[in-house]
């Protein structure tokens, strides 16, 4: 198991060159989503499925959004040679593949004695210790959401 | 084992740092190494509580989380709006 989390961690390393080095932005995003796909898979071998799921849920769902922004202020029409459906198929193929994968990987941790918390003990020391952390990221999470709509509507 | 992969952690942080300096001139790059480090250390925090025992890791690595998706909204509002 130790050696399928070091190829994981070796695919991230190199998709991070990948990124610096590349020419085309439309692989690099999909390179970025692989290693959002691949640092997941270091949450759930260790035993959190809820971080699991929020790494997919919030990084995955942020580079789809910048790979829409990408489209959206053209950077693609100056690429000529990029395949995108041949890529979108392989990247699907890929996809199925890593929760086929995931399926019998779950069963393994990582390490073997692993230290594991209960979700509501982590929230209750949440609500108990960091209060005001949380506060205070609630507070700027409004205000995030509130000024990210006031930008876009004065457009 | 561990020591690798902090090492590895590590890198990709700085790998993160090194996509924002060395791609300044296109904002989707710098947000693509903010993404990367961020990432990377939320993992580290996680890695760390999960070998210590410290649960206090893993919410700093759920924090981390909130903040990056803020931080990812705020800014790409603003990059719709420049654009």
């Amino acid at each position: 198991m130790n050696y399928f989390l070091l190829f994981a961690l070796f695919i991230i390393i190199f998709l991070s060159y990948y990124i610096i080095f590349s020419k085309n932005i439309f692989y690099s995003i999909i390179s970025l989503l692989i290693i959002v796909m691949f640092m997941s898979i270091f949450y759930l071998l260790m035993g959190s499925f809820f971080l699991f799921v929020i790494n997919i849920f919030v990084y995955a769902g942020w580079t789809m959004a910048l790979l829409i922004f990408a489209i959206h202020t053209d950077h693609l029409k100056k690429v000529k040679d990029i395949r995108v459906k041949e890529t979108l198929f392989s990247f699907f193929i890929t996809l199925f593949v890593y929760f086929l994968i995931l399926n019998v990987l779950k069963k393994y941790l990582f390490p073997k004695k692993i230290i594991s918390f209960k979700m509501e003990f982590i929230f209750e020391i949440l609500l108990k210790d960091y209060i005001t952390f949380l506060m205070l990221i609630t507070l700027i999470l409004s205000v995030g959401i509130i000024g990210t709509f006031i930008i876009i509507k004065r457009r | 084992m561990i020591d690798v992969f902090y090492f590895g952690i590590i890198l990709i942080f700085l790998n993160g740092v090194l996509i924002m300096i060395l791609r300044r001139r296109n904002p989707i790059y710098f947000l693509i190494g903010i993404m990367v480090s961020l990432s990377s250390i939320s993992l580290l925090f996680f890695l760390t509580s999960r070998i210590l025992g410290n649960p206090h890791g893993e919410i700093y690595a759920i924090l981390i989380f909130s903040v990056a998706g803020i931080f990812m909204a705020f800014t790409l509002s603003i990059l719709i709006k420049r654009s």
